[in-house]
């Protein structure tokens, strides 16, 4: 999937002011004035008028201030008690994704729709082939019943002319577990029950009407205070910026991390562990073993698939084992992961050990806003560096690499499966492994297809990337 | 046509972080009429993203002309203009 469009660049744009706005010397000022200043009087509108897209600019720079639209209680209030209330939040208060409802265009529920382009044939095969009669002539066209149509696209398949289109409604469509739907006015909102928090939705909606929160604010805030601010790098960050990772890390501690350390270590701790666990469980009489690294599929066992609970591998994530070994050796540490994840805040506001959780995208807008470019950085090497099994686990495919390779003489036992995306039918895929004798003793899920390099929150096409990645893996 | 149009896309870490990382694969995603005729490159920051006059980031020169918040249609859209600028013709045809 491509996340670069022009609803996500506006996305992007109100990261970069706000992050400016928080840099000024006047924020307050500088916060009320984005949506003026994006969509200044006389300008273009991408709406019906700049006032309109001015005030979904609002709830866009609430939700990069950590807010959702439900925060607000009253419409007056102006954006700066919003960016003081996040200036005094001591630790993150919510990750729900939030929807824009003004910004939601109500797409038509998804369906079958006969265009202009029908001809009125005499063959009719729409109405030849549709097997619930739901295709009438009116005026010397087809049109379809929207009582009787049960959505199966035969008469698309069957039309000559291709006269026939499916209208999908595409953040529903990306959903993995039916979690957004439709409320009376037709405007989507999200079930945060059954809501797994992968993000899909937010990067799909054509309108960006879906928006995360950003936790940029209370990591800019940390630096400033001059606390110890340790960053984890996701290792999908290959290629995420121009340049090397060394001088993605030198531009870091220009923003004023104390430390740098790749999560691609905790990934290789995570490999060790996982690789003697599956050996145990293996040996137990169990059937097969997941991984456990992607937060979004945790979070969909949790609530959509429980009879998968017992099969998920008990070792931490990479993240939780580098959040781990950071705040052991240094207690006044305050640890940033960086990554491409939105799944991973759900999984940080549950972990201690990880304090904030950035998207490559709000890195690369403080970025933006403090002037650094990270081509100009001098490389500086990593203390730590990792092993090629952990920066694999960046790409589908690579967790399961590097167990194999650090099984080694048992790797002839290994029989793995790699679910590459999730999606309703790999969801009952999985359940079915749950219950019937699968393929596999060793089950790889990954929530993004690609695994993490195409993560909502990645800022380079996943094909370079992933070139960039296995270059590196052959000197690491 | 005998000479390449040159496309040079910034990868600045302004213009990368705003779309150009999306575009790096450019090259592969080309239609095959431009091929032959097209030459991609990257270059560092091109030094226009910190005036708003210039437009909005991502910047790309096409043969040294500036075009702001490119995407990869409007791009692949600029070349086809040249090309049938040099022709005389719909780029179809070419
Ligand atoms: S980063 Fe592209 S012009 Fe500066």
């Amino acid at each position: 999937m491509r996340y670069d469009n022009q609803a996500n660049r506006i996305r992007k744009e109100v990261l970069v002011h706000v992050a400016e706005a928080f840099m000024s010397d006047n924020p307050e000022d500088a916060i009320d004035h984005i949506p003026i200043k994006i969509r200044p009087k006389g300008g273009a509108a991408s709406r019906c008028c700049v006032y309109k897209d001015r005030e979904v600019l609002k709830y866009r720079t609430m939700a990069a201030l950590g807010f959702g639209v439900e925060d607000e209680t009253d419409e007056l209030t102006p954006l700066r008690n919003y960016f003081n209330r996040a200036l005094k939040r001591e630790a993150v208060e919510s990750v729900a994704l939030t929807v824009i409802d003004i910004a939601c265009s109500a797409c038509l529920k998804s369906q079958y729709l006969v265009t202009n382009a029908c001809r009125g044939c005499l063959g009719r095969a729409c109405q030849t082939n549709c097997p619930k009669d739901a295709i009438e002539m009116i005026n010397g066209r087809a049109v379809i019943n929207p009582d009787k149509c049960v959505n199966c696209g035969l008469c698309m398949q069957a039309c000559p002319y291709n006269a026939v289109v499916r209208t999908p409604v595409p953040c529903e469509e990306i959903c993995p577990v039916k979690a957004v739907f439709k409320d009376e006015d037709g405007r989507e909102v999200i079930d945060h029950k059954k809501c797994i928090a992968c993000g899909q939705c937010a990067r799909a909606c054509p309108f960006a009407a879906i928006q995360d929160r950003s936790q940029m604010i209370d990591v800019l805030k940390m630096l400033k205070s001059g606390k110890k601010g340790i960053a984890l790098l996701a290792p999908s960050i290959v290629g995420q910026f121009p340049g090397d990772l060394g001088r993605i890390a030198a531009a870091l501690e220009q923003l004023g991390f104390t430390r740098i350390a790749e999560v691609a270590v905790g990934a290789d701790e995570t490999v060790r562990r996982e690789a003697a666990e599956w050996k145990e469980r293996i040996k137990a009489g169990a059937p097969f073993m997941t991984t456990s690294c992607c937060p979004a599929y945790v979070e969909a066992v949790n609530k959509h698939l429980p009879e998968l609970e017992k099969f998920i591998s008990h070792t931490p994530s990479p993240m939780a084992i580098s959040g781990r070994m950071i705040k052991e050796a240094d207690f006044e540490a305050v640890t940033v992961f960086i990554g491409p994840c939105i799944a991973k805040r759900t999984e940080a506001l549950n972990n201690p050990n990880i304090d904030y959780v950035l998207t490559f995208e709000e890195l690369g807008a403080i970025l933006i806003a403090a002037g650094i470019d990270v081509q100009e950085c001098e490389s500086k090497p990593f203390e730590h560096p990792a092993q090629a099994g952990g920066r694999g686990f960046a790409v589908s495919g690579g967790v399961t690499g590097a167990i194999r390779a650090q099984l080694a003489e048992e790797q002839a036992d290994l029989k793995p499966v790699c679910f590459n995306g999730l999606d309703s039918k790999s969801l009952m895929r999985l359940k079915a492994a749950a219950t019937r004798d699968g393929d596999g003793n060793f089950i790889e899920v990954m929530c993004c297809e690609g695994g993490c390099m195409s993560g909502p929150g990645v800022l380079c096409n996943p094909v370079v990337a992933g070139r960039k990645l296995a270059q590196l893996l052959e000197h690491s | 046509m005998d000479e390449l149009i040159d496309v040079e896309i910034c990868t600045g870490t302004t213009c990368f972080v705003m779309g150009a990382g999306h575009l790096l694969n450019l090259a592969e995603e080309l239609p095959a009429r431009l091929r032959p005729h097209v030459n991609i490159c990257g270059s560092h920051c091109l030094g226009v993203c910190g005036d708003p006059r210039n437009g909005r980031p991502p910047f790309a020169r096409v043969n040294r002309m500036l075009l702001s918040n490119v995407s990869a249609e409007s791009l692949i859209e600029a070349c086809d203009r040249i090309l049938i600028g040099s022709k005389g013709d719909r780029c179809d045809a070419v």
